[in-house]
């Protein structure tokens, strides 16, 4: 620890200067400076330079050199967004995403790599691939045994399935893949359409149907990570984040659909369609009280889970987007409006001829009969042409007119479902004389199932029309629900003449003898009064641009039970080769809704009203 | 090179502590211990003196204080050595947990579109139609009036399955990510047999107990199986194609055909078996006819079709 020198060391020193002088000579200094002074100006001129190119490369080519940078390191990574479910009223999912991989390979690399045991690696391969997915091996043979750089070997396995293929092959490659699914098939399909992958965008996109009209809600926005990466590779530098933003999933969708019911009556109207041999067909099922739609479904549906196999015809919904002649459905506007102008009652007796001629035609009932007798309720449940027509006169045109825009026609619903039709009602102001003599008994019209049902709708809710929904609310991706609005509702007719209607629609179904017999007799259902209208319009013949005298559209709109209606059901078949009558459909579908809601039943006999008096 | 220089300088100072100086440090004196050169001597003992009282004090508290640092390093290292092997450790359990996650993830997620599929209106109307149920379409009810007289609203009559479910509404039996290990409900669609004995039975069965809920579809006018010709009624049922799909033995590759051909035989005999002892009530005729329909699908198996269902 002591700093002091030792004392001994001090003589030593002290004589030390004096040795030291004399060995450098006198000549040496200024070559010494010289070179110092030369070394000098080297280090300054290179400092010089170093500092210059330091400055240029800090300032001049710095953006340049970093974006050099950046395009070696850094990537920018997308964070997809989880698409959002469709559900149905009860929570039940009818089509939701899962995580999924696709698997691919380079066959040319392959190829290469292994030689001439190429053939059998790919061999090995295929087999091993087909035993852990289930793919069929020659597929899979057949896409390696190519020289191609790039081959999507199974499109959509699952994550567990994929890692145990590259496991064991470490050839083959995952992309991720998120796919779509539609527990029920074709339940609803033509609904919620159908969402497929798009390999440009990277993520699932909507096809069809909901899915596509309702692309941006459901599919969220996706984020990105930027991130340096290792060059070459896709390996993350950990803590090289840079920016994040999370990907916000996609809301999910909830329909007032109900899926139990959407399947009975799609199996329903299918085999109805079929035993009836009939082009095409719909059915709706509305909540009364809330328009809400319970199940609505068209004959040619398809599976959202095999979409390439689906016919374009199959994918589209006609119940929404294509219109028709309505038929006798049609008269019940006539009756609204009859009543309405305070000229009849349901037990006005009119005297009734077997035609009737308006402007230049003559207008036959679809049975002939002579002069009748036929009450206000007789000429609605005999489905009598000429009895509607004299009422429609007696109340004129404007009041019909009036009433016809009361009940939505000619507009579209805003169910909420894309390419929905408006249907199609000659403007009032070019009406010729015969078109006063259509309209009434639902010709030269069209509307969709939904206007049809929206009419039966307004009687059914004692006489307040509520529009068709089919969206009930959006679920935030946090679990939120919005309630989707609901639409205004507007006042057709009274609730006291809404009353009056729907008795006037249960004799339709009455199972009277002879002339008390209504049409839509099949309709009844044991236990319950039943309110309805059958239909039957003749289709237009593009031949002739004529009416055609064989191929109709055969329509029933009608609510169930009628004391107290919890649904309206409206449907139509279009050109069925036999059996003009669609009424036991209402039958089949009511019967299931009386079941499965326990609808109480009514003991008593239903009333009997008088169609055609002597 | 200076210092010999300032001590020189001070030589000129008075020597008046010098014995003490010379005592307290125990130099050895030099010869002239008592001249100038002593005088140094004692001054520089005097000197160090002073330093050395300081510096003990010092060098106490800086060993302390290295002491300290030794002993903090030595803990920061142990410590760091610790965490880094804990963090390690904890790395691997990280990575043990991550893909237990994932894996239960997955599972979840799978399990999920399982219940999914399970759960949708389509999947149970074809396993209640597998269990031999039939859609009722009117239903007589018992009303009761409040006074206890019980009416009879509708005609009680026996269920009828009312249609074919069409071949649009048929389950589809591909599974819903393809690639997903086949379910043994869709692997019955797809004509692989299970459980063949037991489920076999069941349109028999249910025929049998009660005339009630028959299995009507053989009524129905389907698209009829290659066999159908050839078997009573009862096991054309299970000849209905995809849209029935009820696993049958008759609904198997071609391949298993000929091996099953004999199990089925016997299945057949001990299926009329069964019947007669279990169920009274049905009809010795009923269970001779099936047993006789299914002889004669056994002896026509060979004629069965290479593309058929089983495919």
């Amino acid at each position: 620890m002591r700093t002091a020198t030792p004392p001994r060391s001090r003589p030593k020193s002290r004589s030390s200067p004096p040795v030291r002088r004399p060995r450098r000579p006198a000549g040496a200094r200024p070559d010494v400076n010289r070179r110092l002074v030369a070394g000098r100006l080297i280090m300054v001129t290179l400092l010089a330079l170093a500092g210059l190119k330091l400055v240029t490369v800090q300032t001049v080519q710095s953006g340049e050199l970093r974006a050099d940078g950046d395009k070696q390191r850094v990537t920018r990574l997308p964070l997809p967004a989880e698409r959002g479910s469709i559900l149905d009223r009860a929570g039940t999912p009818m089509a939701f995403s899962v995580q999924a991989k696709a698997l691919s390979a380079n066959p040319f690399l392959i190829g290469r790599d292994q030689g001439a045991n190429a053939i059998n690696r790919k061999t090995q391969i295929a087999i091993g691939i087909a035993q852990l997915t289930g793919v069929d091996a020659n597929q899979l043979y057949a896409a390696l045994n190519t020289d191609r750089h790039y081959v999507i070997l199974v499109p959509l396995v699952e994550p567990a399935v994929a890692r145990a293929v590259i496991e064991r092959f470490p050839e083959i490659g995952q992309e991720d893949r998120e796919s779509r699914q539609y527990p029920g098939g074709p339940l609803a399909a033509n609904i919620l359409g159908a969402a497929s992958w798009n390999m440009d965008q990277h993520k699932l996109h909507g096809v069809v149907g909901l899915e596509a009209s309702e692309e941006s809600l459901l599919a969220g926005t996706d984020g990105f990570r930027v991130v340096d990466t290792a060059e070459g590779g896709n390996t993350v530098i950990p803590g090289s984040e840079r920016a994040e933003r999370a990907a916000v999933p996609g809301s999910s969708l909830q329909l007032t659909l109900d899926s139990d019911l959407q399947y009975s009556v799609q199996q329903q109207l299918a085999a109805y369609v079929n035993l009836h041999g009939a082009k095409d067909g719909s059915a709706v099922v509305l909540d009364a009280q809330t328009g809400e739609v319970r199940a609505l479904a068209t004959n040619a549906t398809f599976d959202p889970r095999d979409l390439a196999a689906a016919s374009a015809n199959q994918l589209g919904n006609p119940a929404v987007t294509t219109p028709f002649e309505p038929g006798s459905v049609n008269k019940i506007i006539t009756m609204a409006a009859a009543l309405d102008s305070g000229l009849d009652n349901p037990m006005t007796v009119k005297d009734v001829p077997d035609s009737i001629k308006i402007a230049d035609r003559t207008i036959h009932d679809a049975w002939t009969h002579p002069r009748q007798n036929f009450t206000l309720t007789g000429i609605l449940a005999r489905s009598s042409n000429v009895g509607t027509l004299m009422t429609a006169q007696q109340i004129g045109p404007d009041r019909f007119w009036t009433m016809l825009n009361k009940m939505g026609l000619g507009r579209r619903t805003g169910l909420g479902l894309a390419g929905e039709s408006s249907g199609r009602v000659p403007p009032r102001d070019t009406w010729s004389g015969s078109t006063f003599g259509n309209l009434p008994i639902g010709q030269g019209l069209s509307m969709t199932v939904l206007q049809l049902a929206g009419m039966y709708q307004s009687v059914a809710n004692d006489g307040l029309r509520v529009p068709p929904r089919i969206l009930q609310a959006t679920v935030d991706p946090d679990g939120t629900k919005h309630v989707e609005p609901r639409p205004d509702p507007v006042r057709v007719v009274t609730s006291q003449i809404a009353q009056q209607l729907r008795q006037m629609l249960v004799a339709v179904t009455q199972d009277g003898k002879g002339l008390q017999r209504g049409t839509g007799v099949d309709a009844a259902v044991p236990g319950y009064q039943v309110a309805g209208k059958t239909g039957t319009a003749q289709q237009v013949n593009p031949a002739c641009g004529c009416y055609s005298a064989d191929r109709y559209w055969i329509t029933f709109a009608g609510m169930f039970p009628a004391q107290s209606p919890r649904y309206v059901i409206a449907i139509m078949l279009d050109a069925p080769t036999h059996g003009q009558n669609a009424s036991g459909l209402f039958h089949q579908i009511a019967s299931t809704l009386a079941q499965r809601d326990q609808i109480p039943v009514d003991p008593a006999p239903a009333p009997m009203a008088p169609l055609v008096v002597p | 090179m200076s210092a010999p220089a300032v001590e020189r300088t001070r030589t000129a100072r008075p020597a008046a502590r010098q014995p003490v100086a010379r005592r307290s440090t125990g130099v050895p004196a030099p010869r002239d211990a008592g001249g100038a050169i002593g005088r140094a001597y004692a001054r520089r003992a005097v000197r160090e003196r002073r330093q050395s009282g300081e510096e003990n004090a010092a060098a106490a508290g800086r060993s302390q204080f290295v002491l300290l640092i030794m002993v903090l390093f030595g803990v920061g290292l142990v410590a760091s050595l610790w965490l880094s092997t804990t963090a390690a450790a904890d790395s691997y359990r990280l990575d043990t947990a991550r893909q237990a996650t994932r894996d239960l993830s997955e599972r979840s997620e799978s399990l999920r579109t399982e219940i999914a599929t399970m759960q949708s209106a389509p999947a149970l109307a074809q396993a209640a139609q597998q269990m031999g149920m039939v859609q009722v379409s009117d239903v007589a009810r018992l009303v009761v009036a409040p006074d206890g007289t019980v009416a009879v609203v509708g005609t009680p009559k026996a269920a009828v399955a009312p249609y074919v479910p069409p071949p649009v509404l048929a389950p589809a039996a591909a599974p819903p990510v393809p690639g997903q290990p086949v379910d043994p409900a869709q692997a019955g669609a797809q004509g692989q047999p299970v459980d063949q004995g037991q489920q076999s039975e069941q349109p028999g069965d249910v025929a049998g107990a009660d005339g009630q809920v028959a299995p009507a579809q053989p009524q129905v006018p389907a698209e009829p199986g290659p066999v159908t010709q050839s078997g009573g009624q009862q096991l054309a049922v299970t000849q209905q194609p995809a849209g029935a799909g009820q696993p049958s033995p008759t609904r198997q590759t071609p391949q298993q055909f000929a091996a099953a051909a004999a199990q089925a035989q016997q299945q057949a005999g001990q299926q009329a078996a069964q019947q007669q002892a279990g169920q009274r009530q049905a009809g010795q005729r009923q269970a001779g006819q099936q047993q006789s329909g299914t002889g004669q699908q056994t002896a026509g198996a060979p004629t069965w079709p290479a593309t058929g269902p089983g495919h």
